[in-house]
């Protein structure tokens, strides 16, 4: 009992310090956990909209039959089920296709909907759709109403539309249309084995052995008939796994926090190891002065841990509502629900433990180490000053009071550098944060200084790669909506799907061109939609390659001209292709392995193909066939049925440019195919089309939502002149970056407020220990006539040495780390934020966050001067002077 | 000829319960170019006295009068200046700045007041003193002994013309008491200091020319 | 009866040119119920001889015995035990823990042997050194002779069997000096006590049983004449 309350003494006497180390222990609890429990509120979001896009089913089982069906229902471990099958394809107006599924009503939950009014379709003529695929199909979005499906293989059927289903973001974004009707038997016969089960199961670990095991259990004899879901599951693993991300964060939260603990409390217990050497020569064992250490160590771990716990949750929920952009991974999300991370909590306050543990152990061991006669007269200095006895050229250079602050500083260097390296952490961390920041910001910067907006846009509309070819969206159709008050630009292209003729030798890069080819044929090219990638040529050296060529209308060009200028430092006159058969070349690279965008690959990114400005390239494509309105894919894919039809043309190449800033969105598209870029003119001339098929639309920046539903409207109906369109819009997705970016910025504000706040107090108090444990010397200097303003001048020195050596080793280290960031940023892992990587590809320094951190590190080094400067000038000099350390 | 004087020196401590009277109505004078020492037993005042006389404590009532002048009615700035430039002083122990060397210590005075250093007359002092192979070491390689001779040689750089010593031979042994008991006779015979030295140490009063016994706060005779 | 001995005990501290000899060989014998004054010049060593005397400081070379027991042949667990409940000790200061009220500073040593303190003596004690009225002062707040005074109360107050004071009435004016040894006395002889008392005050050294003078780390018998 008594160690409590000596203990609580001491906590109550030195105010300021317990709450210096209160504060801090708080502070850095509440850095982990909500940054922490902010990151798994982002992973949770991101399962969840992996649980929309995949569905929130585990694993699928295929053909089950009725007495198995049961067994899964009864299932402990299982959370929900739900059956349904593939009923058949509505051909819908405007040559929209929509997915009928015949399920369970649970079928809403596992793709993660429900009934938004009315209710699920029980009855064999009942369906259920969402409203925007309504919209789509303009069909009014009515209860009650019937409507005449026409079925791909059931033929004309009339349904009633008992139920609308709530819209799907992420299929609406993607234009995945689905309709529901009810699970029924007679709607299955004969097609028992194509029946899905859809499982969840409950939370624990384990899914995938679990879904294997219950799929042994219920008698599953074909492994094809477990159809695990990969995305989901994968998202789930990620949730579940150790985030590297946030341990080092709080690793470095913790080093700090803990150094500032760590110094606050064992100078305490060193200006105290008299009062504890007269315990022990009172009757205190060693045991019993620990105990009284780890008293007041436990009460302000307990104090501290639980405070910052509470603000760190406190905090946290204060994002609800809010997009934020997750600091790590840089994907954004709508908190709508917030997710306290237990590991956080768990690193926390573990961590926090170490801390202080390690703080008292010092003081403890300094207390019991020595005979309790040594521990009253201890003089708590650095009593063995190694200091050489030639003066540095700086020391020459000051006064004696300047040299004496100097020395002081080399003199308890432990403690210098615990203060400093404090700072450089904050400081660091402010100017690495800046520095990404600004390499994103300069990337964009760059890139719309090109003022092309098409790669960011509200809208998007690309013809279905099935529609012939000669047709597209016509100069007066586009008009009428570019023309419109609320649209501020609109920018189309016409897309031609042909082929390259490639002489093997030359024009093939040997190191991954082959392997490129390979991996095309066998899946890149999605051959089992497209069917082959390359064939053999004519000749031995020769083989054929598919290709896509975008015609661009003469602004374009200009901008096409400015990407090479701006991106590339490149100065190309783009106007001569308007006239003559010259094309930009865009060629995809990969590494060895002929795999593009294989991160986890060795070796470096090179082009597949093999060409420069000047050669020339074949082009070869079914001109007679697309004029006909024959299917593009057949005419493609059948290369040696249509190949001798093909009409081949040669170019020339003026430019290879690095980025695709847009293409043609279907698969026959591919952005990993090469891509052939020629003027609007040379591309009727190639091929006598004269329509676009990718038209991207952008809104005025002041638009409101009615702006945006008149223009929808219109754009809708034009992308019902085919089949097909993909109508992609953006709207709602742009405003919630925008607020996002005001989120992180928040986030990152605060972690760096809250380093600089614990590095202040720590050199504050360090700084304070330093003075007041020479106030023997400066009473003896005061009485050879050192002045008050000559003291208080030496003092600020000190301070102000300390700020600049933190600032300077600040920058050091932010520039090593910042020139790391970039390395890594620009060659080995660059990040893609569609359509291009968002880095410049300049080194820089940046300047404004360096200036803000120096000016911090010096204002901190000054500021923490003041008050104990204040408190030891105050003393009187005989006062000092009698003062035995 | 009289250099220092105090007037009704009066210091009070603390007030009401506490309240300790350190000294009550001290009047002495000091001449100059004499070896006065102030003694008596512990609590009488004698450091208080000392302290005072030095212009390092403020007095509750009284004058302390340097050649005529009342050193009180200076400003703190002028006050600290004075005693740099006119006092010298030797405390009883850390009396030295651990962190320069011997030299540095000895010119600190000196250095404070941005003035030139007198090479030849700090060379002299460091004879005097016997610290001519110590002078770039620093205060924690030197004896109790030797660091008091570094405290009087600096209490000598700036050519004072008071010097105050308080219980200057506390923490040494007899010999070496013995040796600092001798600088001090040569400081007052050769180079014409005054001097005024607190200690209860008989064989310092015993070298000295002027003893002034104190108890409780009061002068008990001169 | 020898309830105290030293057997020639030394400390030496540093080495080489830095040797300093605090105590350079004394062998002492202190009788039960004595008191015994310590006297010498700053530096003599005699701080030194009584931390040593009371089980603080172990020494170079030597051994201590108190109540027959050499008492730095136990660990240092044992060591502080016995010292709480045989030896008092009064220091020059820092006797008091700052945070701790008078009572609780009296009490201590009780309290870290997880005892219960017998209420009615310590209240005696207290009155006998007039503090009690200062029971819940803390140390800032008293004058230097009534911290001492506390020291001192603390130091009786488990009822060690010898009571060791390094320079009692160090900050105390002359009346109450003589005051607090008188105290002493009276406590000593009432509570059957043995005292050594270390000053340089040669009044009070003669208000001992016995004098014991001390030189440069050694024993010496030499008188000094007073200013």
């Amino acid at each position: 009992m008594t160690y409590i309350k000596i203990a609580g003494r001491y906590i109550r006497e030195y105010r300021s310090r317990s709450v210096g180390i209160v504060l801090s222990i708080a502070l850095s609890v509440l850095l982990i956990v909500a940054i922490g429990s902010l990151a798994e509120t982002a992973r949770v979001l991101q399962v969840n909209d992996v649980r929309q896009n995949a569905g929130a089913n585990h694993v699928t089982y295929i053909g089950l039959n009725k007495e198995q069906i049961d067994k899964v229902k009864q299932e402990e471990s299982v959370k929900e089920a739900a059956n349904s099958f593939s009923y058949d394809t509505w051909n819908g107006n405007n040559g929209l296709n929509v997915n009928v599924r015949a399920g369970e009503e649970k079928i809403l939950y596992m793709l993660d909907t429900k009934i938004a009014e009315g209710r699920y379709p029980t009855a064999p003529d009942e369906i259920a759709v969402e409203k925007w695929v309504l919209d789509r199909l303009s069909l009014p979005a009515q209860l009650t109403q019937n409507i005449k499906v026409s079925l791909g293989e059931n033929g004309e059927q009339e349904f009633k539309l008992v139920g609308i289903v709530k819209d799907r973001v992420h299929s609406q974004s993607h234009d995945l249309r689905d309709a529901f009707v009810a699970f029924d038997e007679q709607k299955l016969a004969g097609r028992e084995d194509s029946v899905e089960t859809a499982v969840e199961f409950k939370e624990g670990a384990g899914y995938k052995n679990e879904a294997m095991r219950l799929g042994k259990e219920i008698g599953i004899k074909d492994q094809e008939q477990i159809v695990l879901n990969e995305m989901l599951l994968s998202a789930m693993g990620e949730l579940e796994a150790i985030d590297w991300n946030l341990v080092g964060v709080s690793l470095l939260l913790m080093i700090v926090g803990g150094m500032v603990v760590y110094s606050l409390y064992s100078i305490s217990v060193l200006k105290r190891s008299q009062e504890y050497g007269m315990m022990r020569a009172v009757g205190g064992t060693r045991k019993q002065i620990l105990a009284i250490i780890l008293c007041e160590i436990l009460i302000f771990y307990a104090a501290g841990a639980a405070l910052g716990l509470f603000m760190g949750i406190s905090a946290t929920y204060c994002f609800k509502g809010t997009t934020m952009t997750d600091l790590f991974t840089e994907g954004t999300s709508r908190l709508d629900i917030i997710a306290i991370s237990g590991f956080a909590v768990k690193l926390a306050l573990l961590s926090s433990l170490a801390a202080i543990l390690l703080a008292g152990s010092r003081g403890a061991v300094m207390a019991n180490s020595v005979s309790p006669i040594e521990a009253i007269n201890r003089s708590t200095q650095d009593r063995d000053i190694k200091l050489k006895g030639e003066d540095s050229l700086v020391e020459r250079l000051m006064t004696i009071t300047g040299k004496i602050s100097y020395k002081n500083l080399r003199r308890n260097k432990k403690v210098l550098i615990f203060t400093v390296t404090a700072m450089v952490i904050g400081s660091t961390f402010f100017m690495t944060a800046s520095f990404k920041e600004e390499l994103n910001r300069r990337g964009r910067v760059t890139l719309e200084s090109i003022g092309d907006k098409s790669p960011w846009c509200d809208f998007w509309l690309n013809i279905s790669m099935d529609e012939p070819m000669k047709k597209g969206f016509t100069a007066e159709q586009l008009d009428e909506i570019r023309e419109m008050p609320q649209v501020e630009s609109m920018s189309s292209k016409q897309v031609l799907y042909s082929k390259l003729i490639l002489d093997k030798e030359k024009q093939l890069n040997k190191s991954n061109g082959e392997n490129y080819l390979k991996f095309m044929n066998e899946r890149g090219f999605l051959p089992k939609f497209l069917g082959d990638f390359s064939w053999p040529g004519d000749t031995e050296d020769e083989v054929i390659v598919r290709n896509t060529v975008l015609g661009l209308p003469e602004r374009d060009l200009q901008y096409l001209a400015r990407t090479f200028k701006i991106l590339q430092g490149e100065e190309i006159d783009t106007s001569r292709m308007k006239d003559e058969p010259l094309a930009v070349l865009y060629i995809p690279e990969t590494k060895a392995n002929g795999v593009p965008y294989d991160a986890k690959a060795k070796g470096k990114y090179a082009p597949v193909l093999n060409i420069k400005s000047g050669d020339k390239i074949r082009l070869t494509f079914p001109k007679e066939g697309y004029a006909a309105g024959m299917n593009n894919i057949e005419l493609l894919a059948e290369q040696e049925k249509y190949g001798s039809s093909y009409q081949e043309k040669e170019f020339t190449v003026i430019g290879m440019v690095e980025e695709l800033l847009y293409a043609d969105g279907t698969a026959a598209g591919s952005r990993i195919a090469p891509y052939v870029l020629i003027s609007e003119n040379m591309f009727q001339e190639l091929s006598g089309i004269d329509v676009q098929r990718v038209v991207t639309i952008n809104l005025k920046e002041n638009a409101d939502d009615k702006d945006y539903e008149l223009v929808k409207e219109k754009v809708q109906k034009l992308s019902q002149l085919f089949k097909g369109t993909v109508l992609a819009d953006y709207y709602k997705y742009e405003i919630a970056e925008e607020k996002s970016a005001v989120t992180a910025g928040l986030l990152q504000s605060s972690i760096v407020i809250i380093l600089f706040l614990i590095s202040g107090l720590s050199i504050y108090n360090n700084i304070n220990y330093s003075l007041i444990s020479r106030i023997r010397e400066h009473g003896i200097m005061k009485a050879v006539g050192l002045t008050k303003r000559q003291f208080r001048g030496m003092i600020r020195s000190e301070g102000l040495m300390h700020g600049t050596i933190a600032a300077f080793f600040s920058c050091i280290a932010a520039l090593v780390i910042e020139a790391g960031i970039f390395v890594y940023r620009v060659y080995i892992f660059p990040v893609y934020v569609w359509p291009i990587h968002t880095n410049a590809k300049q080194f820089f320094i940046d300047w404004k966050s360096m200036l803000i951190v120096i000016v911090i590190n010096l204002a901190i080094g000054y500021l923490a001067t003041i008050g104990p400067g204040r408190a030891v000038d105050r003393m009187e000099i005989t006062e000092a002077i009698r003062t035995v350390e | 000829m009289s250099i220092l004087e105090t007037v009704r020196l009066t210091k009070i401590y603390g007030q009401d319960k506490n309240k300790v009277e350190a000294l009550k109505d001290v009047t002495v004078s000091i001449e100059k170019g004499g070896f006065t020492t102030i003694v008596g037993p512990s609590g009488s005042g004698k450091s208080t006295l000392l302290h005072c006389m030095a212009g390092l404590d403020v007095p509750t009532a009284g004058e302390v009068l340097l050649n005529g002048r009342n050193i009180f009615s200076l400003s703190e700035e002028k006050l600290s200046m004075l005693r740099r430039r006119n006092f010298g002083f030797v405390f009883q122990s850390f009396n030295l700045i651990p962190v320069i060397d011997v030299y540095e210590n000895i010119t600190l005075p000196v250095s404070l007041d941005d003035k030139k250093i007198d090479k030849e007359y700090t060379s002299k002092i460091i004879d005097i003193l016997g610290l001519q192979d110590k002078a770039e070491s620093f205060p924690n390689e030197l004896s109790g002994g030797q660091q008091q001779r570094v405290a009087i040689a600096r209490a000598l750089s700036n050519k004072p013309d008071i010097i105050f010593a308080d219980e200057p031979t506390g923490n040494l042994d007899s010999k070496t008491a013995e040796e600092v008991i001798k600088i001090f006779r040569t400081c007052v015979e050769e180079l014409g200091e005054t001097l005024i030295v607190v200690t209860h140490n008989n064989d310092i009063a015993a070298a000295a020319d002027v003893c002034i016994t104190m108890r409780d706060g009061r002068i008990k005779h001169q | 009866m020898e309830i105290l001995k030293t057997e020639a005990l030394k400390k030496y501290y540093g080495k080489g040119v830095n040797l300093v000899k605090a105590v350079d060989g004394v062998d002492l014998s202190i009788a039960e119920g004595e008191f015994a004054a310590i006297a010498g010049s700053s530096g003599s060593g005699k701080t030194t001889l009584l931390h040593m005397m009371g089980g603080l400081d172990s020494p170079t070379e030597g051994k201590v015995y108190i109540d027959g027991r050499d008492i730095y042949a136990v660990n240092d667990e044992s060591l502080t035990i016995f010292r709480r409940r045989k030896v008092g000790f009064v220091f020059q200061s820092y006797n008091l823990i700052p945070v701790l009220n008078v009572w609780e500073n009296i009490t201590m040593p009780i309290q870290f042997d997880l005892k219960r303190v017998d209420q009615e003596f310590v209240e005696e004690i207290m009155r006998t050194l007039n503090i009690f009225d200062k029971k819940n002062a803390l140390p800032n707040q008293l004058s230097g002779g009534q911290q001492q005074r506390t020291a001192i109360a603390r130091a009786l107050v488990t009822r060690p069997s010898i009571v060791l004071a390094d320079e009692p009435t160090g900050n105390l004016d002359s009346k109450t000096s003589q005051e607090v040894v008188n105290l002493l006395r009276h406590s000593v002889k009432k509570y059957h006590q043995t005292i050594v008392m270390i000053t340089h005050d040669e009044n009070l050294a003669r208000m001992a049983d016995r004098i014991v003078r001390i030189e440069d780390g050694k024993l010496v018998n030499k008188g000094g004449a007073p200013c």
